[in-house]
C-alpha cells in the first residue's frame, strides 16, 4: 500500500516539477554539449510518445498519464523477465 | 545521460551492444537460481523509473534528474541492479524515444552497468556502511557520465573532442552527482540494506 501511495505521489510531482523545469530552462550537460559542439540528433525511431508525452495534449499534464503507463511497463518487463524466462531456464537447467 | 541516436560512430555502437548483451545475459543467469521477489523488484524498479521523470529544476541552464543507478546496485545488489535499470532504459527508450535505438547497448553500458558495479565496488571499499551510499549514488553518476564523454568524444560527429567532452560531462555530473549521492544515502539509509 505504501509503495502505490509512493507512486501516486512520484506521478503527482511529474507535471510540478515538468512545469518548474520549463521556467530554468532546462537541459543536461549531454545536450549542452552536443549544442556546443553542433552535434544533432538523427532520431530513426521517436517513440509511442516521444519526449514522454502526449500529441496535442498539455505537455507537463502528460506526464500524469504517461509516468504510470511507463511504470506499469517497466514492472511488467521485470515480472516477465524474472518469473517467466527464468522458470524456462531453471527447466532446462 | 540517455545518448540519442546520431551521436556514435557505428564503431562504437556496436561492441558497446555486443559487451552489453554479454553482461547482461551473465548478470541474468547470476540471478535467476536465487528466490527473487519478483513483485517487489518490479515495483522498485517502476519506482526508478519514476524518480528518473522528475527533472530537477535547477536555473542556472544545466540541470539532470536522479539516475538511481547506485541505489539500484545498493539494495539490489549489481546482477539484479543491472537487470532492473536496463529493464527501465529499454522501456525509455522503445515507449518514450529516450535513447537512440542504435546506441541503447551504449546507454545500457554507461547507466546499468558501470554506474552500477561503479557503486557497488565504492560501497565495498566502505564495508556496506551507510556513508558509503553517499559516495557509492556520487561515483556512479561521475561514471556514467565517463563513459558518455568518452563514447561521444571518441565519435566523429563530435570530432574526437575528448578534451571537451569528458571534462564537461564528469565536472557537471560531479556537481548535479551530490544531489545524487545525498538521495541515495538517505534512501539506503531509510530502506537499510539489499532487499533480497
Amino acid at each position: 500500500m505504501r509503495i502505490i501511495f509512493l507512486m501516486v505521489l512520484l506521478t503527482i510531482l511529474v507535471p510540478i516539477f515538468s512545469y518548474l523545469c520549463d521556467l530554468v530552462n532546462y537541459s543536461e550537460p549531454l545536450e549542452n554539449v552536443a549544442k556546443m559542439l553542433n552535434v544533432k540528433e538523427e532520431t530513426i525511431y521517436k517513440g509511442i510518445f516521444p519526449d514522454y508525452q502526449i500529441e496535442d495534449f498539455n505537455k507537463h499534464l502528460s506526464g500524469i498519464i504517461t509516468a504510470p503507463i511507463g511504470a506499469v511497463l517497466v514492472f511488467l518487463l521485470i515480472y516477465i523477465l524474472l518469473r517467466g524466462v527464468g522458470k524456462c531456464y531453471r527447466r532446462k537447467s | 545521460m540517455h545518448i540519442p541516436d546520431g551521436y556514435l560512430d557505428i564503431e562504437i555502437i556496436i561492441p558497446l551492444n555486443i559487451i552489453s548483451l554479454i553482461i547482461l545475459v551473465y548478470s541474468f543467469r547470476q540471478i535467476v537460481r536465487k528466490g527473487i521477489d519478483y513483485v517487489r523488484v518490479g515495483a522498485f524498479s517502476a519506482g526508478i523509473f519514476l524518480v528518473q521523470m522528475l527533472n530537477w529544476p535547477i536555473p542556472g541552464g544545466t540541470s539532470a534528474h536522479f539516475l538511481g543507478s547506485g541505489l539500484s546496485a545498493l539494495i539490489l545488489g549489481p546482477y539484479l541492479a543491472t537487470v532492473a535499470m536496463s529493464s527501465v532504459i529499454i522501456v525509455q527508450a522503445l515507449i518514450f524515444g529516450d535513447g537512440g535505438i542504435l546506441s541503447l547497448g551504449a546507454n545500457i553500458f554507461n547507466m546499468a552497468i558501470a554506474a552500477v558495479f561503479t557503486a557497488y565496488f565504492v560501497m565495498k571499499i566502505f564495508n556496506w556502511r551507510e556513508i558509503g551510499a553517499f559516495f557509492a549514488g556520487w561515483f556512479s553518476c561521475i561514471a556514467a557520465a565517463f563513459f558518455v564523454g568518452l563514447e561521444i568524444g571518441l565519435s566523429s560527429s563530435f570530432r574526437y573532442s575528448l578534451n571537451i567532452t569528458i571534462p564537461v560531462m564528469v565536472t557537471w555530473h560531479a556537481i548535479l552527482g551530490i544531489i545524487e549521492g545525498i538521495i541515495t544515502y538517505l534512501v539506503y539509509k531509510r530502506i537499510g540494506g539489499r532487499i533480497l
